[in-house]
């Protein structure tokens, strides 16, 4: 183990990986907080440039994309309400009520430094558990994934502010969008009004943009939010200080750290839902849960640090097996193919060192971004000090060249907008907008398991239930869904009682 | 606890509503390809109904005369953007990503009540080339196709 942390050192010390990190870190930084630019498009974009470079330096830029922007989506989500990045929905839920409070500044911090402890825990994951761990993912078969999903759709319990039936209400619908285009086993299209645009479903970048932007840009106009000064003391206080309160939490970071390294394991599932479950758990964990959703600093860092934790996590079975977790591991196999590197086993002997490298300059990328995103988050704050008149028709051109850059189509600006009609829809009618994009991000998953798992039993349903209830991670992750369940309707009778009294 | 009877039934019908629709749409699907979204078309149906049920044993508030400005507010707000959206994304396919974009700024600056028109032009022309440089330059995005214009 000795031997490979000093073959990572060994690569560290060379200045065009370092040089190499930092530029990938400034560039993940800018590309993540922009909605409309995931970090899937970012590591995709940047590939090219690695063509000329030493293989240990190209990789070492592509990590630190990956990571930089997974974080800097939390950027745009606590100052204007916009993810940039999937990852970061969890986050608005207390980022941007904390901005709005004046306390922007703090929920950056709080966010940056969860980040890079999340990042940093999981790298040391992948350096040490890595194989048993990809081993162990092995043994999930379609069954597994879909109660794995279901498993996350519980979370919309928690998640529903208010009443719950409209929170499941809009689960059920974010599902239902899942559901347009091509059906995932019979290929059957559904619900595309004939649009070839469709054919592929509603891209999630562009849902997110539309129910996140539209909203806020009409509350803006209608006056309800816009123009928030800086609290004085928040403002005179310097990022740093805020570290010992992200250290103060160490139950919160080691639970969303662990959460998000198994979540990134399980190929599939994603960053966005390691930020939702590990929210959901710090929620049901925290002695003051009725502060989550108005501005709750647990809430944003068991988010971001759940959701940069997943990064590390996708890249165990990506490296030692070659499944890539989710689409910017694809790339990023794409990546490490085109230097000539085949991942499994190999990588770990004959390309050790570039393997170490790699690792070792993720470890210093989770480090790095945050200076980097600190000083970018301090410019990017003073946004919210920026007139509404001025900055609303910004926020607008921003979502309508962000959803049109997805696939270069002007039809998706058009399903952008009609997703911000749902919003705003939602909004009107006081209905929670997280369990829809709960329901968005897993619906494919549980549609396409459930599928699968009752394609394999030849369409005989008692005999998949009875897979459920036999096979022993099925059996975990059904007591799972129940405890999530109890506790959350536990949980939303409490909230019900208080709000009575 | 008290709810706001009037717009929680109306809520309840929309989402009724919807899942009629879907479930007629998917009879035109193979089973094997519908039997998810009907689930959850009967899924939300029995949830709207449950709601339903709540709303009409709980007590009504009625919403303020503040509550319903607002909500008037809301939906002037919601046409300018939508219709401002709309005319933009027409700009864009005849006049491409410059010239729209500088109008659309522009225009809706100003319809939103700002009127120092320099400040306006300048921040117009300074958001438009800043995100030209980074989505069409930077990042290598195609910029929209356009019947007029190159970019």
């Amino acid at each position: 183990m000795l031997d490979s942390l000093l073959l990572g050192i060994d690569v560290l010390l060379n200045p065009t990986a370092l040089l190499a990190i930092l530029a990938g870190v400034v560039g993940g930084v800018v590309i993540g907080s922009l909605p409309g630019l995931t970090s899937t498009m970012g590591v995709a974009l940047l590939i090219p440039l690695t063509f000329s470079m030493p293989t240990e330096a190209g990789l070492a830029m592509l990590g630190g994309v990956y990571l930089a922007s997974t974080y800097s989506g939390s950027i745009s989500a606590i100052i204007l309400n916009i993810p940039g990045t999937p990852a970061a929905v969890a986050t608005l839920l207390d980022g941007y009520p904390m901005s709005q409070r004046g306390e922007s500044t703090r929920a950056l911090a709080l966010a940056t430094f969860g980040s890079s402890i999340g990042g940093i825990f999981s790298v040391v994951a992948l350096f040490f558990i890595a194989p048993p761990l990809a081993e162990f993912s092995l043994r999930f078969g379609s069954p597994e994934y879909f109660l794995l999903a279901v498993f996350g759709i519980t979370v919309i319990a928690s998640l529903s502010a208010g009443s719950m039936e409209k929170g499941l209400m809009a689960g059920a619908f974010g599902l239902l969008l899942s559901t347009i285009g091509a059906h995932p086993i019979t290929g059957e299209l559904r619900y595309t009004l004939g649009s070839p645009t469709l054919y592929d479903g509603i891209p999630m970048v562009v849902s997110l943009i539309g129910l996140y932007s539209i909203p806020e840009v009409i509350s803006m106009i209608s006056g309800k939010s816009g123009t928030v000064i800086e609290n004085e003391t928040v403002r005179k206080r310097s990022a740093f200080s805020y570290l010992p309160e992200v250290l103060s939490q160490r139950l919160n970071i080691i639970r969303s750290s662990i959460i998000g390294v198994i979540v990134g394991i399980i190929p599939g599932v994603g960053c966005s839902v390691g930020g939702f479950i590990s929210y959901d758990a710090a929620k049901k964990a925290s002695k003051t849960p009725e502060e989550f959703g108005k501005g709750s600093a647990e809430g944003v860092i068991a988010s971001e640090t759940a959701n940069n934790a997943v990064t590390g996590g996708t890249l165990i079975p990506l490296l030692t097996l070659g499944i890539p977790g989710n689409p910017v591991t694809a790339v990023l196999l794409g990546g490490l193919m085109i230097h000539g590197l085949r991942p499994g086993a190999e990588l770990f002997t004959i390309n050790a060192d570039i393997t170490y490298g790699f690792i070792m300059s993720l470890f210093v990328a989770n480090i790095l971004f945050v200076p980097v995103g600190l000083i970018f988050a301090r410019y990017c704050a003073k946004v919210i000090m920026v007139p509404r008149q001025i900055l609303a028709p910004c926020i607008m051109a921003l979502a309508v060249i962000g959803s049109y850059s997805i696939r270069g189509s002007l039809e998706d600006v058009l399903i952008m907008l009609f997703i911000g009609m749902i919003g705003f829809i939602l909004q009107i009618f006081a209905v929670p907008r997280a369990p829809l994009v709960l329901g968005l991000v897993l619906g494919t998953l549980a549609e396409g398991e459930l599928a699968r798992s009752l394609a394999l039993v030849h369409g005989d349903v008692p005999a998949f239930l009875y897979q459920l209830v036999s096979r022993p991670i099925c059996i975990v992750l059904l007591l799972l869904c129940a405890y999530a369940l109890f506790q959350g309707i536990k949980q939303h009778r409490q909230n019900s009682k208080l709000l009575d009294s | 606890m008290e709810v706001n009877r009037k717009r929680d039934i109306i809520f309840c019908t929309l989402v009724l509503l919807t899942a009629l629709l879907i479930g007629i749409v998917s009879l035109n699907y193979s089973l094997a390809s519908s039997y998810f979204p009907l689930m959850l078309a009967g899924f939300m149906a029995v949830m709207a109904m449950v709601l339903l049920a709540r709303t009409m044993k709980q007590n009504n508030t009625e919403l303020t005369s503040d509550e319903k400005a607002k909500t008037n507010s809301h939906l002037i707000g919601f046409a300018k953007v939508f219709g401002l959206i709309i005319i933009y994304v027409m700009a864009l396919s005849y006049f491409g990503y410059i010239i729209s974009t500088i109008l659309f700024l522009v225009s809706a600056m100003l319809i939103l009540g700002e009127s120092r028109l320099i400040w306006v032009s300048a921040i117009s022309v300074c958001m438009t080339l800043i995100l030209a440089y980074l989505f069409f330059e930077f990042l290598g995005v195609a910029p929209p196709e356009s019947m007029f214009s190159i970019l």
